[in-house]
């Protein structure tokens, strides 16, 4: 068969990124990774949905019930474990 | 071994089952074995003409990188090598090699009979090539679907010389694109990964691989994300006229609490009217013949045996002569293969008659699907009955088989579906029943699910019921499902990506390198969706099924001979180059992140933690002590679940998590026995066994 050869180009410089997610330990551009970023976006889309739903919901209700539902995404219940933490804190 | 003396007609089969069984046919069972070194072969003088049938044992001759020990990439001066002298487990294939190189010396002809697909091709084509020493060219054909003798005879006396070689260059340059995809994309991943000194044995990645981990991931990573919406359902139990049914809502899904809670209390203790019954006929008719994807997903479904599993045992089917060859994506039976023959063939087995005597009662047509193969039928029982007694799965596919064929010459079912309409205080409730009126195929089939045939109440247009109970009921939405074997090589075949040969072989090859769990979901391991999302970011080109289907496309065209072969691979290594150099130049980024996640996945799940309910217990080991114990992924956020575990012996995840506490069960593989072990040491099962 015919060889076929193509040197490579040189290695870029690159910006090795240092933030780690806090929850999984992925690398992260702010404080969680895209995934977990990715849930936390849905998690507050779905407080808008809930509070609709039921008419009346607090925050904090809303995060314990979506932690604790069987058909929450493992990285959203692990958002909301986080949220929730920050709300104890605060 | 015979001796090497000229005028005999060498026959090469592909597999050992293969040649006794042609060497049988053709001879009428006198043909004379014998071996040498652990290598059959058959001797016999058919019609005037001395034959000796050898065999392959699959594929003896495979791409091979002739530099053993170089770990470098790019690689593109790849060749075709003997398969002992690539892996150690291959030795077989060197006596195999020399028995066929001896045996090719004294022939004169040449017959390939390899099963007649591209991978068949291939395989006859290079033992002529490399083992006899260039004779594709004027080796002739025997083309067969099935191995009885029919067939094979004819088969034999039909075959030809071949011309254009479509099939063979197309599966080389298949075997030769894949191997430089895979081994280059290999090292260049594993190379990354290394940079963070991360351990991993194997990081593998190809061409049809890397689109379908990608289905798996981005659907993965959808579950997990997934945050469910709440939603009421509602129904009512309707009383009246002896009977009582439960009739549901007729919106399906209430999104606000308040709105269900007004149904409830308008409809409750209320009489319902019926405004409308309508009845529906409709007729089904029945499925067509099973290609391999249909065969592998309809095993799946109604048996659990995994894609690979099915082929392998239609395989055995198909070397024992009970049913066709099973590689093939055609849904049609050409009238050919001699339906009342195979039909009275199967009627001498007992469980099979009644069906086969109603079928023969006129005259079988079986039904057909759109998919369509050139070079063989659907997959159909040849009407043999079976010399012994079969396993247990061989028995189920040679029964999933038949019945399948069988089906496809029956009656459609005849089906009645009644929707009754009610208004209560201007609600609307609605109440469906489906009920075979009369059965055709599904007697046969008995695998599909038959409609609810339970009685109904006969009901008319202006009947009352009254309202007992409104039930009211929270749901919430559930994410999207995992792909599972089946639904996958579904999938695979949507996308045109990989073959009915090779579907099953990459989605066996995924669980094998720990990107995905194996079990009835595919679920996605960390490892696989950090290998995705390296790939993703710095050449998403090779997870695109697009460039994967192109490539199909194009082997399609080099079998036609529109194509040529070395173009083609010219054109997806030109591909490859792209992606290579920038995994090359993106390295350390790939390593880095390869490192965090794959520390992660390291801790192996072992199920969902039962105190915090939010994260899972993983199977660690301490950095400090070096030995291993369970903790809780969500150990950052505060939950201290942990447990000790056996240091010695291997530890595999159960599905099943203790009845008297809901830790998980851990099977302990090493020394003696295997044994269960629930994990919490304070488990009230095991203070039970150990109070005095």
């Amino acid at each position: 068969m015919e060889t076929v050869y193509q040197p490579l180009v040189s290695k870029q410089e690159t910006e090795e990124s240092t933030v780690k997610c806090e929850i999984c330990g992925r690398g992260a551009t702010t404080t969680m990774c895209k995934y977990h970023e990715e849930a936390k976006q849905r998690i507050n889309y779905g407080y808008q949905q809930w509070v609709k739903a039921y008419g009346r919901i607090g925050m904090k209700n809303y995060l314990d019930k979506v932690k604790r539902n069987d058909h929450t995404g493992q990285w959203a219940k692990e958002v909301a474990e986080m949220m929730l933490e920050g709300l104890r804190n605060d | 071994m015979p001796s090497a003396t000229s005028g005999y007609t060498l026959v090469i089969c592909e597999k050992p089952d293969a040649a006794r069984r042609v060497a049988e046919v053709l001879s009428s069972g006198t043909a004379r074995r014998s071996s040498t070194d652990g290598i059959e072969t058959f001797r016999f003088i058919s019609k005037g003409e001395d034959f000796v049938v050898c065999s392959a044992q699959g594929h003896v001759y495979s791409i091979a990188d002739p530099f053993k020990e170089r770990i470098v990439y790019p690689v593109f001066d790849v060749e075709w090598y003997p398969v002992n002298f690539i892996g150690k487990g291959n030795a077989y294939a060197a006596n195999r090699i020399n028995v066929i190189h001896s045996l090719a010396t004294g022939a004169s002809r040449f017959i390939n009979a390899c099963d007649f697909d591209p991978e068949g091709e291939t395989i006859g084509f290079n033992i002529l090539r490399y083992a006899c020493k260039d004779k594709e060219n004027e080796a002739f054909r025997a083309k067969f679907s099935t191995l009885t003798k029919d067939e094979v005879v004819s088969a034999f006396g039909q075959a030809k010389c071949q011309t254009g070689q479509g099939q063979a260059r197309a599966g080389r340059a298949r075997h030769t694109i894949d191997f430089l995809w895979g081994i280059n994309l290999s090292r260049a991943l594993s190379q990354a990964m290394q940079k963070s000194r991360v351990e991993r044995e194997v990081i593998s990645m190809g061409r049809v691989q890397g689109p379908a981990l990608a289905f798996l991931a981005n659907r993965e990573a959808e579950i997990r994300e997934f945050v469910p919406k709440p939603y009421w359902k509602i129904s009512g139990v309707f009383k009246g006229k002896g009977a009582s049914f439960i009739a549901s809502y007729s919106k399906e899904r209430i999104r606000i609490r308040t709105e269900a809670e007004e149904v409830r209390m308008d409809c409750e203790g209320e009489q319902g009217v019926v405004t409308n019954v309508l009845r529906y006929e409709s007729s089904v008719q029945p499925p067509p013949p099973f290609n391999t994807g249909d065969l592998q997903k309809e095993a799946y479904r109604t048996l659990r045996f995994s894609p690979s599993r099915t082929l392998q045992i239609a395989e055995k089917l198909y070397l024992a002569a009970l049913i066709s060859y099973p590689r093939t994506n055609s849904q049609n039976l050409p009238p050919s293969i001699n339906y009342p023959t195979i039909l009275r063939g199967l009627g001498r087995l007992n469980q099979y008659s009644q069906a086969v005597e109603v079928i023969l009662r006129g005259a079988p047509k079986p039904s057909r699907g759109p998919k369509t193969d050139l070079a063989h039928p659907a997959i159909y029982p040849t009407g043999e009955a079976p010399r012994g007694r079969l396993g247990r799965p061989e028995s189920a596919i040679f029964d999933l088989i038949t019945r399948r064929f069988l089906a496809t010459f029956g009656p459609p079912d005849k089906r009645e579906r009644v929707e009754v309409r009610l208004t209560v205080g201007g609600h609307k409730f609605m109440f469906r029943k489906e009920r075979i009126v009369r059965q055709g195929w599904t007697g046969v089939y008995g695998k599909c699910v038959n409609p609810d045939t339970n009685n109904m109440p006969e009901i008319i247009k202006g009947d009352k019921f009254r309202v007992t109970t409104v039930d009211v009921t929270e749901a919430f939405e559930s994410g999207p499902t995992r792909f599972n074997q089946s639904t996958l090589l579904e999938k695979m075949e949507r996308e045109n990506i990989g073959t009915k040969a090779t579907r099953a072989e990459t989605i066996s090859t995924l669980i094998d390198r720990g990107y995905v769990e194996s079990g009835n979901d595919m679920k996605v391991t960390d490892l696989g969706l950090t290998v995705v999302e390296a790939v993703e970011k710095y050449t998403p080109a090779i997870l695109t099924t697009r460039l994967t289907r192109d490539v199909e496309e194009k082997i399609e065209r080099v079998e036609a001979g529109s194509e040529g072969d070395a173009d083609l691979i010219r054109e997806t290594v030109r591909v490859l180059v792209k992606g290579l150099a920038a995994l090359n130049a993106n390295e350390d980024q790939i390593g880095l992140s390869a490192a965090r996640t794959i520390a992660h996945a390291k801790a192996s799940v072992l199920g969902s933690c039962p105190i915090c309910k939010v994260g899972e217990l993983r199977a660690i080991r301490s950095m400090k002590t070096r030995k291993r114990f369970v903790g809780c992924s969500n150990y950052r956020l505060g939950c201290r679940a942990s447990a000790p575990l056996p240091q010695r012996g291997k530890i595999e995840t159960t599905t099943k998590p203790c009845d008297d506490c809901s830790w998980p069960v851990v099977l302990v593989i090493g020394g003696g026995r295997p044994w269960k072990l629930c994990i919490n040491p304070s488990c009230p099962n095991k203070k039970q066994r150990n109070r005095p």
